[in-house]
């Protein structure tokens, strides 16, 4: 009798897990196996270390804001910044995945590390081929789409192959009430990987410079080079493949943007792990409503080319002025957006947002809080400007996709910008071919085709 | 003889191409302690492992053993296993232990409360000079990280019961194993696992208890190297074994 009700409770327990707890699958697919496999980390260990550290702190930082005490962020912000630049100095030999340096957070939204690993391997793919000389420089575009195929065919985790201007707004996440918390309340932590985001592109950007032989060691040699220099003055914006990368971005504008999707969909997961108005369950349910909508949707690889490049002739052995401030083509984006939501949300229907909602949005899109900056969300500071701004209150609870979401998709699908032209791949580059660094280029010399 | 151990480790090695590991925190019987976790290697994931055992039984006898292993991940959240032990009798003569095939599906990931569950099966087949009837187990897998903190480390827990389907008459009819352990990270590239085994064994009357710490080394993105030992007790006597294997992410 007391085993039937051992087990009769058992199964009740069981029942009551299932039914009253979100259970997930780990469902990790097998990476692509190729016979450039690892070239990198045998080409270009010291890169490849770089890249190991970085996403050792991407994989802690999630533990950090999910557990630390809100009420001493400063110090928790200090301490995480020097963390990762010690370990990002001394390099990481082996790369870790996310949850052996954040594993409370992958306990709790396992989903967000399947995205996030998955398609760091494809980072470690692609850098693969661009490192493998066996691989013929005339067959890495063809190579690299097959990686493509392959990650975007194999999870539905993968990120969206289409430009971040259209992702951003699928996601629509402006109005939600963490938006800004992780760059206001830890600086030098999003700093920290507005560097790591700019050495990633600056890394693919080398290896387009120099080609199959040794000038790759070089090239990538100069850009490990200015690591130091990149942390001292650090960009105050994630800077975009097709602003560190733009030939890269024209080879495999799937890729660029895959890799866009993911550093973005790091800094919303970071805003919302930050965010202490919301339970982990709460947490999870957006997290998984933003990596849904920043996947892969049917016809996203025809609008992969629909964007811009605003520096073509960049060299990434150089650190640029341009390359530092807030203002850039992710602040771009926003603004857009930003005005494409304004007449739903103005108390008098204006279909700009006045210049107090501009200054306060722009203060919210650089880090750390500056003076005339109100606390809290884009959200809240707007609220205390324009008091009788409309709110889609449904909108804004976690896993609820805002109503100007589709509205801002579809103004964006009807502007969207000239498809950006291919990169010729047939003569093996050289540095010695490279112009010298000059003023970016107007949109019409570089968009609709190869110099 | 050194050569033929030789060829057999670099038979292993040859099998093995290029790839990416990278889940050197995924615990594997035997490599290099009993204890495995709930989790499946990848989907469509292929594994050659060698691993090289020494064993010191109940009845005193010194044992070498060298394991090469097959294992693939499929279908998806789920690992199929081949795996043949080769004993080196003395050291001079070789024999084929039982070959086993064997899978597992894992059910869910875990959650901050819910372990990880697991459940498979497999069989050993009479491949051996030594051995008799195919013997098929059941096992169950929990494993669960310790929530709460951003140190990775977790316990877990392995169950098994193979039945004996050719039954001698000092021999039992089944037999169980049961495995309790815990996993650290020691740092990104090394993880370390210690555990208790409670395992009959077929001979009637006979139970070995022991305790294991091992540890798996990532030693490149598609290799990883593990060691590891044990000692215990049964029938009043004292066993032990090592163990050193490799982990190749294959073709």
């Amino acid at each position: 009798m007391a085993r039937r009700t051992s087990c009769l409770a058992l199964v009740l327990l069981g029942g009551i897990a299932a039914c009253s707890l979100h259970l997930d699958q780990r469902d990790m697919p097998a990476q692509l196996r190729r016979g450039y496999n690892n070239a990198f980390f045998h080409r270009h260990n010291d890169a490849f270390r770089t890249s190991a550290a970085i996403h050792y702190a991407h994989g802690k930082a999630h533990d950090v804001l999910q557990l630390d005490d809100a009420s001493r962020t400063r110090a928790v912000d200090a301490q995480t910044d020097g963390d990762f630049v010690g370990v990002l100095r001394d390099r990481m030999r082996m790369e870790p995945s996310m949850s052996l340096f954040g594993p409370h957070t992958g306990q709790g939204a396992w989903r967000l590390y399947l995205a996030i690993d998955w398609t760091h391997h494809h980072h470690e793919q692609t850098y693969d081929i661009l490192s493998d000389a066996d691989v013929p420089w005339a067959k890495k575009a063809a190579v690299t789409r097959d990686a493509v195929d392959y990650y975007l065919a194999r999870s539905d985790a993968a990120r969206s192959p289409a430009p971040l201007d259209l992702t951003m707004r699928r996601a629509a996440v402006m109005m939600k009430p963490y938006f800004g918390r992780f760059r206001n309340a830890y600086p030098r932590t999003a700093e920290f990987f507005y560097v790591a985001h700019w050495w990633h592109p600056a890394i693919y950007e080398a290896q387009m410079l120099a080609g199959n032989d040794g000038e790759q060691e070089a090239a990538i040699g100069a850009v490990q080079g200015l690591i130091e220099r990149a942390l001292r003055e650090r960009p105050q914006r994630m800077l975009l493949s097709r602003e560190m990368m733009p030939r890269y971005s024209r080879m495999s504008p799937e890729s660029a943007n895959i890799f866009d999707n993911l550093h973005m969909l790091h800094g919303i997961a970071y805003d919302i792990m930050a965010y202490e108005g919301w339970s982990i369950d709460e947490k999870r349910a957006e997290l998984y409503r933003v990596i849904d909508a920043m996947s892969e949707k049917p016809g996203d690889r025809e609008l992969a080319r629909a964007f811009a490049i605003p520096y073509p002739e960049v060299d990434p052995r150089r650190y640029e002025p341009w390359m530092t401030p807030a203002e850039g083509s992710m602040s771009e984006i926003m603004t857009e957006m930003m005005k494409e939501m304004w007449p739903m949300m103005s108390p008098d229907g204006a279909s700009e947002p006045p210049p107090n909602v501009r200054e306060q949005m722009k203060k919210k899109l650089a880090p750390g809080m500056s003076e005339g900056e109100i606390e809290g969300s884009l959200h809240d500071a707007l609220m205390k400007i324009v008091p009788e701004m409309k709110v889609d209150l449904e909108g804004m609870k976690p896993g609820a996709t805002p109503k100007m979401a589709a509205m801002m998709v579809s103004k964006w699908m009807a502007k969207k910008p000239a498809p950006v032209g291919t990169w010729p791949m047939e003569g093996e580059p050289t540095l010695a071919n490279i112009p010298p660094a000059g003023p970016p280029l107007p949109a019409e010399a570089v968009d609709g085709g190869a110099p | 003889m050194k050569r033929r151990l030789l060829a057999l480790g670099v038979a292993a090695c040859m099998l093995a191409g290029e790839a990416r590991a990278a889940d050197h925190d995924n615990l594997e019987d035997g490599q290099p302690t009993t204890l495995a976790d709930a989790y499946a290697a990848p989907y469509l994931e292929r594994q050659v492992h060698g691993i090289f055992r020494y064993q010191r039984s109940a009845e005193r006898k010194h044992e070498l053993f060298f394991e090469p292993r097959f294992e693939l991940g499929f279908p998806r959240n789920a690992q199929i296993s081949l795996f043949t032990p080769v004993k080196l009798v003395d050291f001079e003569k070789v024999d084929l232990g039982r070959f086993g095939a064997d899978a597992f599906y894992n059910l869910n990931q875990e959650t901050l409360v819910v372990p990880a569950f697991a459940l498979g099966g497999g069989v050993e087949a009479p491949t051996g000079k030594e051995t008799h009837g195919f013997d098929p187990y059941v096992q169950v897998y929990v494993s669960k990280l310790l929530p709460g903190m951003d140190y990775w480390n977790g316990v877990h827990v392995n169950g098994r019961w193979q039945f004996n389907a050719a039954k001698r008459e000092d021999e039992r009819p089944g037999r169980y194993r049961f495995v309790a352990g815990y996993a650290f990270r020691v740092s990104a590239s090394m993880i370390g696992v210690v555990d208790y085994v409670r395992e009959q064994i077929m001979k009637k009357d006979v139970t070995e208890d022991r305790g294991e710490l091992g540890f798996r080394y990532q030693i490149t993105p598609l290799l990883v190297g593990t060691v590891g030992g044990g000692a215990g007790a049964a029938d009043g006597r004292m066993t032990g074994r090592a163990a050193v294997g490799l982990q190749y992410y294959a073709f």
